[in-house]
């Protein structure tokens, strides 16, 4: 009595371990496709921000040849105007702090960006002890997600369009385009506008080049968006094969993303677009401002 | 293109041309040019940041107000002129701060 007693309840176990074992693997998957998502987010606006700093403020000079112009400008104030000194000491190394300072003052709206992105995250992390999603809770997501997932295929869309000038390296090429012509003209000979013109050259590629790679990691970020989105819609009936491959298309998007043209990045924005308009669960929530709780959430 | 990807196209040139301005002025001038600069280029920021939104918060005479602020930093005569441009552009630029 008592051996068939524990015969059905092993029997009973092993029917219900696939059951909780499968639950828990789906609400592992989510959580991952969610995390994916946003470090791809995260990674994608630090792109933007650095951009805009580089924009800027040009690229960072090693501190040998910060130190080298401190000093000239230093010794050119002390024989020409010694009663700035005071100022220029002070203006001669504002390159220690500027680019941070810049990102705390200027960059603050980046960051709670960020914050919204891994507060979507982290929404998932308990996920998998629960391992059950409510109903009410799959709309609230859906909602989060399909704003976070669109702000990304905007902003990509929105890049590619109107692409960051780097405004301090622009200004160092035509400056030294200028010198050069002058130059020129001076000496009668075409030499010293030749590098010029080739550094300028070389600017403008690497301008579309890091604007090009900006996009990119927006379009990956767009794409685990939509994917995890996917995974969210059909987390109660999928398979976990289907899942899991769903899964595989969250972490493994943006491998070669890199080395897709301008059009194709477009492409994949476009598809993102199309594929969150034609979900009902986000018609009318996408053009919700992202600071805005969807009602799915009170 | 809108008028908010027009004002920022203006913005670029103008802070190109005060960069160079600024990269051009003896060490000495450097220390008055640079709280207008460092100001125009936050708000040049935001104004960035606000592109990669779909929506639009400019109108057709903030596109008129930065062309001619462009011009102006241009142009600028001398180191009051350009830092003026600048407050200018920054001035212009508030809008897209929220």
């Amino acid at each position: 009595m008592q051996f068939q007693r524990l015969a059905k309840s092993l029997v009973v176990l092993l029917l219900t371990l696939p059951v909780f074992g499968c639950t828990e693997e789906r609400a592992l998957a989510l959580k991952t496709a969610a995390e994916s998502f946003g470090n791809k987010a995260s990674a994608a606006i630090d792109t933007v921000v650095e951009l805009s700093v580089r924009a800027s403020l040009g690229k960072q000079a090693t501190e040998e040849v910060s130190i080298d112009r401190a000093k000239q400008a230093l010794l050119l104030t002390q024989k020409n105007r010694p009663d700035q000194l005071n100022a220029v000491i002070t203006e001669s190394f504002k390159w220690l702090q500027e680019r941070e300072a810049l990102r705390r003052t200027a960059y603050a709206d980046y960051d709670k960006l960020k914050a919204a992105y891994a507060s979507y995250a982290a929404a998932y992390k308990r996920l998998p002890e629960g391992s059950l999603i409510a109903a009410k809770d799959i709309a609230c997501s859906a909602a989060l997600g399909g704003r976070l997932t669109k702000y990304m295929a905007d902003a990509g869309k929105a890049l590619s369009a109107a692409p960051v000038a780097l405004i301090w390296e622009t200004a160092e090429g035509r400056a030294a385009l200028a010198a050069g012509a002058a130059r020129a003209n001076t000496i009668n000979q075409e030499k010293p506008i030749d590098e010029p013109v080739r550094a300028y050259v070389a600017l403008l590629k690497e301008q579309d080049r890091i604007n090009a790679e900006a996009v990119a990691k927006l379009a990956d970020a767009a794409e685990a968006g939509a994917h995890t989105l996917d995974l969210i819609e059909k987390y109660n009936d999928i398979s976990i094969a289907d899942l899991l491959k769903g899964l595989r298309r969250v972490l493994v998007v943006g491998d070669s993303s890199l080395s897709f043209s301008s059009k194709a990045q477009i492409d994949r924005l476009d598809n993102v677009i199309g594929k969150l308009n034609s979900k009902p669960a986000l018609t009318g929530v996408l053009a919700l401002p992202l600071n805005q709780t969807p009602i799915e959430c009170n | 293109m809108d008028t908010d990807h027009q004002v920022v196209e203006q913005a670029d040139l103008a802070l190109v041309a005060a960069t160079q301005a600024f990269l051009a002025a003896q060490p000495w001038e450097k220390p008055a040019i640079r709280p207008s600069l460092d100001d125009a280029r936050a708000k040049w920021a935001a104004a960035r940041y606000r592109l990669l939104f779909p929506d639009v918060v400019s109108v057709q005479a903030d596109v008129v107000q930065a062309r001619a602020l462009r011009q102006r930093i241009e142009n600028a005569a001398d180191q009051q002129a350009l830092i003026q441009g600048l407050l200018d552009l920054a001035g212009l630029l508030l809008k897209f701060v929220h």
